[in-house]
């Protein structure tokens, strides 16, 4: 039997073994990279001395970095990560296309416009830059929403192309504000626009972390209905779900989702895009698989963020420079081999 | 005006505390005000300085204090490039605008100078910094390099010696000033190279300021203060970059968000640079080319931002290509 059902009161999931390998072993390989992500570092000599800071032992400094520097920050990694590979799932289904992942859609880039508004414009602080980045991700989601709508519904491809479209002329705002502003809000917008997981503090986890969790929940409850799309709107109507309705309140949860990620870090590349179609591989799921694409990006963006703080160490790269060259050798590896089977 | 009188009143801070007894019984400790007015603990002979900034770790090695640590350059790998002489030694604790944090907690330091050309509008970064040693913030992104190296030479308790050096370049200015000449009748253009475009250094950025303060003129299109960053030029508005003379620098094709694009900051990576722009359709036609008097410079000096010594290079290489010497 390769399916089994979970029961929790009222609510009942089935469950694919497969999946929940995978799931199981991306979790493992999370935890065992987060475990070195906080036992090992530049400050603290042995795992064994990084051990004791955790606990609240020893060098007073070495327990700022384990406590307040690295274990937020691999925490905010997972979050991140969760939340990409959840997003990308959603808007991969709802578009029943395997590039209508967000950052293709326009709707990072419209969460970056949000955020370079508040930075050239405002100033912000961080936390307010973060709110002009929720702001930015949902009021695009809106228009591309509005703009792709037509006979009260949304198609696919629609979706992808005037995300796509919508997309480039904010990516042209984005330079222009760029252009057009002072040195330091230049060089804030730059850093933030990288994206960086560098100087994660707990304030910005913890809420972070609530807000996604209850997002990756409700992303989950919504993976079967979105499945059940694929058939087509009115073979899925005849099993009882409202087919604009799922779409609408996944496209919301999508975008609350990538917003809070891009908020939390800044744009970082890819991993929407990339998790979920890795999860799918892997599970060989036919439906989109929303826990293993959240298990993926989470171990995805933890690993990259490991490489970019080690890689060229001392000096450490932005989290979005690694999983951007990953992502972009995935992706040439995607087309090219896309190619490849058509010319057989 | 308002910084001016910032500076006034932490001058006045600065003098407030040190008459206060408590200030002297500290062990061997005082006190100073930054730029955002934070009263900051500092040692009275710091012994292990980190900077993290460009204008800060130039200030610091200007008032003949070594960092036990500092950052790279803005696009470039290393230490900025003017510097390397100098401070090639240093060992490197991160990027400027990322920092890594657990390197500078390494290094033990006692002191740590940043401003706002590396860390602008981050509290949380700032908290974290000062939890790892007192950390001085001493300007503000596009300020005033004097302002930002008089924090630095308070910082240091080495306030005496910051007056002095920026007399000396003042009377340095006033030398070279005086050998120009005819020179000082003509146009002056400073542009940076990056891949197949140019961009301006107008009249706020430290090279700007050097010409300025040595009486030369630029052209109509560079008579103005910018933004606080090179400003892009389009191909069609080629023209803009053109003078009677232009110094020619590159970073490199990097920039903030990519210092590994590659490419070096020095004049021989100017040269490489103009070989390359010569192809640009109408580069050929410009003015400062005909005449042969573009000087290529490095980009770390004239088309990044420092403190005094980088002021005195630029001063140096103006001397150098006008006046021969």
């Amino acid at each position: 039997m390769s399916e089994f059902v979970v029961r929790l009161g009222p609510l009942s999931v089935r469950v694919r073994r497969r999946a929940v390998a995978v799931v199981a072993v991306l979790l493992a390989v999370g935890a065992a990279v987060g475990a070195a992500a906080i036992l090992y570092g530049e400050y603290t000599s042995t795992p064994a001395q990084a051990l004791d800071a955790l606990r609240g032992r020893g060098d007073v400094l070495a327990q700022v970095f384990v406590r307040e520097v690295r274990l937020p920050r691999a925490l905010a990694a997972v979050v991140v990560g969760a939340a990409l590979g959840a997003s990308g799932a959603i808007f991969q289904a709802v578009s029943g296309n395997p590039l209508g992942s967000p950052d293709i859609i326009g709707f990072t880039v419209g969460a970056a416009t949000g955020a370079v508004t508040t930075i050239v414009l405002f100033g912000g602080t961080p936390a307010q830059v973060a709110a002009g980045a929720l702001a930015g991700g949902s009021a695009t989601a809106a228009l591309v929403y509005l703009l792709a709508r037509r006979d009260g519904g949304v198609a696919g491809p629609r979706l992808v192309l005037v995300g796509v479209g919508v997309g480039a002329v904010l990516s042209a705002v984005n330079s222009l504000l760029l252009v057009r502003s002072s040195l330091a809000a230049a060089q804030t917008a730059a850093v933030w626009l990288a994206g960086s997981l560098n100087a994660m503090s707990w304030a910005t986890v913890t809420v972070a972390g609530g807000a996604g969790v209850l997002l990756c929940v409700l992303a989950t409850l919504l993976s079967r209905p979105l499945g059940l799309l694929v058939m087509g709107d009115e073979l899925a109507g005849g099993l009882g779900i409202r087919p604009q309705g799922v779409r609408a309140a996944s496209i919301g949860v999508g975008v609350a989702l990538v917003s809070l990620a891009t908020a939390i870090a800044g744009p970082i590349a890819f991993v929407a895009l990339a998790a979920p179609q890795l999860a799918g591989r892997l599970t060989r799921s036919p439906g989109p698989a929303v826990a293993p694409s959240m298990a993926m990006g989470a171990a995805l963006v933890l690993c990259c963020d490991q490489v970019a703080q080690r890689l060229f160490a001392p000096v450490q790269l932005p989290v979005g420079v690694v999983t951007g060259s990953l992502g972009g050798a995935y992706m040439i590896w995607l087309l090219t081999r896309e190619v490849r089977q058509r010319r057989r | 005006m308002a910084r001016v009188l910032a500076v006034l009143l932490a001058v006045l801070a600065v003098a407030a505390c040190t008459a206060d007894p408590d200030a002297t019984s500290a062990g061997g400790t005082r006190f100073v005000v930054d730029i955002e007015g934070t009263r900051v603990t500092v040692p009275e002979r710091p012994e292990r300085v980190v900077t993290l900034s460009e204008p800060t770790l130039d200030g610091a090695l200007t008032l003949g204090v070594t960092p036990v640590g500092t950052t790279t350059g803005r696009g470039q790998s290393g230490v900025p490039n003017y510097l390397a002489g100098r401070a090639g030694g240093i060992p490197l604790l991160g990027s400027v605008a990322q920092p890594n944090f657990e390197a500078i907690g390494k290094a033990r330091p006692d002191l740590i100078l940043v401003d706002g050309t590396s860390i602008n509008n981050n509290p949380p970064v700032i908290a974290l910094l000062r939890k790892i040693a007192p950390t001085v913030y001493a300007g503000y992104a596009g300020g005033d390099w004097r302002v930002t190296f008089g924090y630095v030479a308070e910082a240091l308790n080495r306030a005496e010696r910051g007056r002095e050096v920026l007399s000396g370049y003042d009377a340095r200015v006033s030398t070279v000033h005086g050998r120009l000449g005819p020179r000082l009748a003509e146009t002056y253009s400073v542009v940076r190279w990056q891949g197949s475009s140019a961009s301006l250094i107008l009249k706020e950025l430290p090279a700007g300021l050097a010409l300025t303060d040595l009486g030369l003129r630029r052209p109509p299109g560079q008579d103005r203060i910018g933004r606080g960053h090179s400003e892009p030029v389009s191909l069609e508005n080629l023209a803009d970059i053109d003078a009677d003379w232009m110094f020619f620098g590159t970073l490199g094709g990097s920039s903030v968000g990519n210092p590994d694009a590659g490419g070096g900051a020095g004049v021989d990576a100017a040269r490489e640079a103009l070989a390359e722009a010569r192809a640009v359709p109408g580069f050929t036609a410009l003015k400062a080319y005909r005449g042969g008097r573009i000087v290529p410079v490095d980009g770390s000096l004239w088309t990044s931002t420092g403190g005094p010594l980088l002021m005195n290079l630029i001063v140096d290489d103006v001397e150098r290509a006008l006046t021969g010497s």
